[in-house]
């Protein structure tokens, strides 16, 4: 459920996400000029739909769910489509009067079916699909999603254009990031994170209760924020380089953009031996390089350097096939295991 | 530190990895191409150490058990579910220490292992007897104290033992998923997160409609592709370089090394 003052992540029908604070009186941009009243959101559980209606959010069914559509048998098709752009009636002027002057999503939508030369000769299937697309543009929702470390990830990479000085992680690339480094209850990870708390979030998630996060630098990781993580004082602990002793970590995660070979060489000391090392790079060459010192060095083992390749799909009767659009890169991950070679007695 | 009995990792290469529970009293050993290597070297040395062979050059690197070591030595009693795949179901599923977790069928225990790392509790569900027990003996073994072993048919039985709303995560790798679905949602918590794990594409489609009442389905694909890291010697010119290397009479004519060069090891 969430409670007031819970952060939380909007996934909206345009398939867009937002980030939102839920608190009495408390709003989120939704377009350039409409702020959105979030006190809706407060008692409400995580999954739960909300349309857009008059500047706040209101309760409503569950959308978005799998449809199944049956093949209505007709033949339909498109022959005689022309292809001038003037199958629809109403122009975007149109529209724009009709909003302003207060006309509610479903007379919108109802003006556009009327306008439409072609609606009537679709096949009952694409009918549908047409309908969805108008109504998440005329008749918007937004789902209340848990921040657990895997929304948070999938919403920083859909804003990652946003964030140019941050190293942008694709979420199944953070799958193989904590998997690799065997985050786990009790652990002490040492993590470079200039992801904005994105690669910290999905560790601690997993190393909870009594892990910790050893940091070499404070912030910013404002994600951890947006996951409602209490008790960071204790979980994310910030560490000098010079410290005496100096802290000793299970594994080491580095997702910096900075030089890997540098900061490889100031933290392998840190490391135990077993302890997994997992490096990222949105480019393979210093990662080439990186490989080729751990591997001059004699310090590791179980060297790979490897990238994920990752495709949605779209499943439907007679009508699978993968999405149209896939991302072209998760970037590329460094892992290995450190050693120690045994003395010759 | 490695003491006795302790289950130990023992790599010699991506394709040579294998375990052992280390028995110096016993005089264990073991061997591979590269050499013997008694149990005895081990005790008393930290996990992550390079061992020499007692009769050759080679080498095995003693490292501590993980969930993905464990998967590339583990012996197949059936297909298993790879680390790159377990990483993103876990992922997703978002499992953490306060998580059930429900899982069918158990197979070689490989997935297990990745969920058992991450959960409270994982309930694992197996109809063949035989891996069922090899499965729970291998657990207990390795000190997965947090799994629950329990012979079964999910699809005729359903979860057995599992209260209605009680599981945070679901993951099913069976032929037919979507006849164990309808159990699956019974002991699922509102909100709970559901992974399935399929080779071909029309158990998908079977997957989907028996999810029909479910809400923000997904249905992926991943691959990794691995790369090999060496320098390259490129000669200079535009025919054709020579089979054999020429003497190089000054530096502008020698070939030009490019240090570090990342290629895919296949698709
Ligand atoms: C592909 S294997 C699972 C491998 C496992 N995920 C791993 O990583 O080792 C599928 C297993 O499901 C079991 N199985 C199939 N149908 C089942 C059912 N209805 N109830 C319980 N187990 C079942 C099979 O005996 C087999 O061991």
């Amino acid at each position: 459920m969430v409670d007031a003052g819970d952060e939380v992540v909007l996934w909206t029908s345009q398939g867009t996400y937002l980030f939102a604070e839920a608190k009495v009186g408390s709003t989120f941009r939704w377009t350039k000029r409409e702020r959105v009243r979030v006190d809706a959101l407060i008692g409400a559980p995580f999954g739960a739909t909300f349309e857009i209606r008059g500047g706040a959010l209101v309760r409503a069914a569950p959308r978005g769910a799998a449809t199944t559509v049956e093949d209505d048998g007709e033949r339909r098709d498109n022959r005689w489509l022309a292809d001038d752009n003037r199958a629809q009636r109403l122009d975007a002027d149109d529209l724009k009067r009709m909003r302003r002057d207060g006309a509610s999503g479903e007379a919108i939508i109802d003006a556009l079916v009327a306008g439409s030369d072609t609606f009537a000769h679709k096949t009952q299937f694409a009918q549908q699909k047409w309908l969805r697309r108008k109504q998440n543009k005329y008749l918007p929702w937004v789902r209340v999603l848990e921040p657990r470390a895997a929304t948070i990830a999938a919403a920083y990479f859909s804003r990652g254009n946003l964030l140019p000085h941050r190293v942008v992680l694709r979420p199944d690339t953070v799958a193989q990031l904590v998997a690799r480094a065997n985050a786990r209850d009790g652990a002490k990870i040492i993590t470079v994170d200039h992801s904005g708390g994105v690669a910290l979030a999905a560790i601690l998630e997993r190393i909870e209760p009594s892990g910790k996060a050893l940091v070499p630098h404070r912030g910013p990781f404002e994600a951890l924020r947006r996951c409602n993580l209490t008790d960071l004082d204790r979980r994310v602990v910030c560490f000098s380089l010079d410290e005496t002793p100096p802290p000793q970590g299970d594994s080491l995660v580095l997702v910096a953009k900075t030089d890997p070979i540098a900061n490889l060489d100031a933290l392998l000391p840190l490391l135990c031996p077993s302890a997994p090392i997992v490096v990222y790079s949105d480019t393979v060459e210093p990662l080439a390089a990186a490989y080729a010192h751990l591997q001059a060095s004699g310090l590791a083992t179980a060297i790979l350097l490897s990238e994920t390749w990752l495709r949605d799909f779209q499943v439907l009767p007679n009508r699978t096939h993968p999405t149209m659009s896939m991302s072209a890169t998760g970037g590329y991950l460094l892992s290995a295991t450190k050693i120690v070679v045994a003395d010759a007695a | 530190m490695m003491r006795s009995d302790d289950l130990v990792m023992l790599y010699s290469g991506p394709d040579q990895v294998d375990y052992a529970y280390l028995s110096p009293e016993t005089a264990g050993v073991y061997q591979n191409k590269h050499g013997s290597f008694q149990h005895r070297s081990l005790v008393g040395k930290a996990f992550g150490t390079r061992i020499r062979a007692s009769n050759s050059d080679g080498w095995v690197d003693a490292l501590a058990p993980t969930p993905e070591l464990w998967a590339s030595a583990v012996r197949h009693r059936t297909q298993i579910v790879h680390q790159l795949d377990a990483a993103v179901v876990c992922f997703e599923l978002g499992v953490r220490r306060s998580s059930v977790c429900a899982e069918a069928g158990t197979g070689s225990g490989a997935m297990t292992g990745a969920l058992s790392r991450s959960c409270g509790s994982v309930h694992t569900y197996e109809f063949n007897e035989a891996r069922a027990t090899a499965a729970q003996g291998e657990f207990e073994r390795n000190g997965l104290t947090n799994v629950t072993v329990r012979h079964c048919d999910v699809c005729e039985e359903g979860f057995r033992d599992l209260d209605v709303d009680s599981v945070d995560a679901v993951f099913l790798d069976l032929p037919e998923p979507w006849r164990a679905l309808p159990h699956a949602l019974r002991v699922a918590k509102p909100g709970a997160r559901i992974a399935t794990y399929s080779p071909c594409v029309e158990q998908v489609h079977r997957t989907r409609d028996a999810l029909s009442t479910c809400l923000d389905l997904r249905t992926l694909e991943v691959r990794q592709r691995d790369f090999v890291v060496k320098d390259v010697l490129l000669e200079t010119g535009l025919a054709p370089p020579a089979k054999r290397r020429k003497d190089y009479q000054n530096e502008d004519d020698a070939p030009r090394r490019y240090a570090n060069c990342a290629f895919l090891a296949w698709f």
